[in-house]
């Protein structure tokens, strides 16, 4: 029987270092023995054999002890050994043709489609406010207007503009647009719509040279 | 004065402007070598063989549409399933709302592995109609990542391309949808094992 005396002794010396190889091997029981819990073990052995790759020793001993992860094992691997199905020909055919069709490219700004959307707002309140100015046009023609109608006419222009303000400030921050891009926008509208003035402007006076049997200046037709 | 032009090294870069001057040539090399991949991929998402088809046309008219916007930062591949990403997540949602409560797995199933062994080949259908049914029923973006990285074999920075997320949020993303893949089939199992006759259940009893 072991004295006090001699346990004392024998703790009393010091540790000794562990035998070569014990040590690794005690690491690696955690690595020999599996628990059903370990699921990602399982995953990544089955995604590894259905990859051709071998399976640990670790999961191939448990699953042969272990049914319930074995009808697991082989449900994943079932689906991860799924094989891709070819791309028929018929399919490679139409996909080849696509290149054989001319080249169309949109302009950058209806490719974007929040720009679209806002361009669309813009483009009806732009054409609402055209619609607002017929009074002036008319008068600058020389037709006669009614008072009121100029009366109605003035009030939906000033609406107009103020619906303009409040769309172009929902548009800002409904469709995160920038506000360079929105007057950008706004810019190309005016050019667009001052050269469209410009072309009625033209067209009336050509009408009116008509009319007169020639033009302002006095000068003759040369098409007579 | 001349405008200076960036060199262009990235040989998915010349492929994709060579494609987009409309060099036939080239664009028959983009269907040759993404044609198959892709088509595999709108087959997972489309479920059937004429949808699938369907789909893979539009992505690559859609690619062939924006191939003068690729700038050759990430590889083709990534970058036109960046661009189907849209196309093939609607796809999917329909596929869901179709299929869900079918057990009919499609195209997919005529690819299987078992030979010519017909009770083997039902065995693995089964198997994959489980794991079909489990991933329709799972969260989208969990079900998507496993067809993605486990059914798709795509890598972490096309899956991240595809989302436009970091590889990071990919993996842990992954981490959680296979827990969860697991714990479905765990408990669809569980639930066929109780409905087997009493000594069946004895004979596969568990560790």
């Amino acid at each position: 029987m072991l004295k006090d005396k001699d346990w004392t002794q024998a703790t009393a010396e010091p540790d000794r270092p562990l035998p070569d190889g014990l040590k690794s091997r005690l690491k690696a029981i955690p690595r020999q023995v599996m628990a059903c819990r370990e699921t990602d073990l399982l995953y990544r052995a089955a995604r590894r054999q259905a990859a051709g790759q071998a399976t640990e020793p670790v999961v191939t001993e448990h699953l042969q002890t272990c049914s319930r992860c074995r009808s697991l094992f082989e449900t994943l691997l079932g689906a991860f050994s799924e094989r891709p199905s070819p791309l028929p020909s018929p399919l490679t055919t139409r996909l080849r043709r696509i290149a054989r069709r001319p080249p169309r490219r949109s302009p950058d700004w209806i490719a974007e489609p929040r720009l679209a959307a806002a361009a669309c707002i813009l483009m009806t309140v732009v054409l609402s406010s055209m619609a607002t100015d017929a009074v002036a046009m008319l008068r600058d023609a020389g037709g006669t207007v009614s008072a009121q109608a100029a009366e109605w006419t003035e009030e939906g222009s000033v609406r107009g503009r103020q619906m303009w303000k409040k769309t172009a400030a929902a548009t800002i921050s409904s469709y995160e647009i920038s506000r360079q891009q929105l007057t950008g926008f706004v810019e190309s509208c005016g050019a667009f719509y001052n050269d469209t003035i410009r072309a009625f402007g033209s067209i009336t006076n050509r009408e009116d040279e008509t009319s007169d049997g020639g033009p302002p200046d006095g000068k003759s037709n040369p098409t007579e | 004065m001349h405008e200076a032009h960036p060199v262009v090294t990235s040989p998915d870069l010349l492929l994709a402007r060579r494609a987009a001057r409309g060099d036939a040539a080239a664009w028959d090399e983009i269907v040759d070598r993404f044609g198959e991949r892709i088509y595999n991929l709108a087959l997972r998402f489309a479920g059937d063989r004429p949808e699938a088809e369907d789909l893979t046309q539009e992505i690559f008219l859609k690619l062939y549409r924006q191939l003068h916007r690729y700038r050759g930062d990430v590889p083709l591949l990534a970058w036109a399933m960046r661009l189907s990403r849209n196309l093939c997540i609607d796809q999917y949602r329909h596929h869901r709302t179709r299929k869900r409560s079918e057990t009919a797995s499609d195209e997919v199933l005529r690819h299987l592995p078992g030979g010519e062994d017909p009770r083997e080949r039902h065995r693995i259908e089964e198997q994959r109609r489980l794991v079909q049914r489990v991933l329709a029923e799972m969260p989208e973006t969990q079900a998507t990542a496993v067809m993605l990285r486990d059914l798709q074999g795509l890598s972490y920075e096309e899956i991240a391309a595809f989302y436009e997320v970091p590889v990071g949020t990919i993996k842990s993303r992954l981490n959680r949808a296979r827990r969860e893949l697991v714990r479905r089939i765990e408990s669809h199992l569980e639930g066929r094992r109780s409905t087997l006759p009493e000594n069946t259940v004895m004979e596969q009893a568990s560790c």
